[in-house]
């Protein structure tokens, strides 16, 4: 009874002593590989989370940078639309100015035409008045003393 | 341009003729008579120039007519060598240059005078002797009437034109009225 005990105590020491011997080394071995593993995991995902961040970081930058892109290029825009606007303007005062010098040379020709108008008709009028005033009086002696004149004329050109 | 340089060509042919045995003024005035009738008689204006009759027949035509206005012989075949060279439509031409070419030939100057009313023969005879002078040589006076004139009288003499008309001066009063 008390050796059958110890019998068995015996072998399980025995049974426990060839495990350890037999088994400790593969044991250990796979623990380390797999610590390695799970360190080599942890180290892995460590440079991840810093790759990422590192992204995140130039992503951020790249949008802010973006930001200054956009804002710049509007603000060129802005620019370029005053002085566009102002290029406008002003070509269109020039072209208003010479307009307005165009009309006014115009209605200083129409004018002085009108004049002239005026001047050589109120001159028609006068003279068909003397033109029918004188064909009305005009006589014969008259015509007489005209070819008189006229004879005195031509002897004086000689 | 070119009818007066063909019809130059003719008239001083005719003015050489007319030189040569003296009678240039008998053919001007024959000319003149043959060219006035021409004017006048469209019909005998349009068969002369009409190639549908006869050279023989319009030259026969031209003679009776030559007899009636009592032509010399020599014109009578100047107007047939006119037609037979077809130059008839060129008559007017040749008659006014044979004119001018007989004119100078004589010494003379002929004067288109334009009057508003008729002239009485002593002012044209005063005309006539204070135009001569002017011009120095013998003067030939064609005389117009023109109302128009309104007054006074035109000479024109070769290129010149000396105005004395009313017309004239009412013109430049206008012009001077119009500038003032």
């Amino acid at each position: 009874m008390w050796w059958d005990l110890a019998f068995k105590i015996f072998n399980f020491a025995v049974l426990v002593f060839l495990l350890y011997w037999f088994g400790k080394k593969p044991l250990v071995s796979l623990l380390k590989r797999r610590q390695e593993s799970i360190k080599q995991a942890i180290e892995e995902a460590g440079t991840a989370k810093k790759e990422g961040e590192q992204k995140y970081r130039e992503y951020e930058e790249k949008v802010q940078k973006l930001d200054q892109e956009i804002e710049q290029i509007r603000q060129t825009l802005i620019k370029e639309g005053e002085r566009e606007k102002e290029r406008i303007i002003q070509e269109a005062q020039e072209m208003a100015e010479k307009i307005k010098g165009q009309a006014q040379l115009a209605a200083q020709q129409e004018l002085k035409m009108a004049q002239l108008r005026v001047k050589e008709e109120m001159a028609a009028m006068t003279v068909q008045l003397a033109e029918d005033l004188l064909k009305k009086h005009l006589t014969p002696k008259d015509h007489e003393s005209l070819v008189d004149e006229y004879i005195e004329r031509v002897r004086s050109l000689q | 341009m070119i009818n007066r340089t063909i019809a130059r060509r003719y008239a001083k042919a005719l003015m050489n003729i007319g030189q040569e045995d003296g009678k240039y003024d008998t053919y001007g005035e024959e000319l003149d008579a043959f060219t006035d009738l021409f004017q006048r008689e469209e019909q005998l204006r349009e068969v002369l120039n009409n190639p549908a009759f006869s050279i023989l027949r319009r030259q026969a035509i031209i003679q009776e007519i030559g007899k009636r206005l009592r032509l010399s012989s020599l014109t009578v075949n100047f107007l047939h060598l006119l037609v037979d060279k077809n130059r008839m439509r060129y008559l007017p031409d040749i008659t006014a240059l044979y004119r001018e070419l007989a004119d100078e030939a004589a010494g003379r100057a002929r004067v288109r005078l334009i009057t508003a009313h008729d002239l009485s023969k002593q002012k044209l005879k005063e005309l006539t002797t204070g135009l001569q002078d002017l011009v120095g040589k013998q003067v030939i006076m064609e005389v117009e009437t023109d109302a128009s004139l309104i007054g006074g009288v035109v000479a024109r003499i070769g290129g010149m034109v000396y105005d004395g008309s009313v017309k004239t001066q009412l013109e430049r009063l206008k012009e001077t009225l119009a500038k003032g």
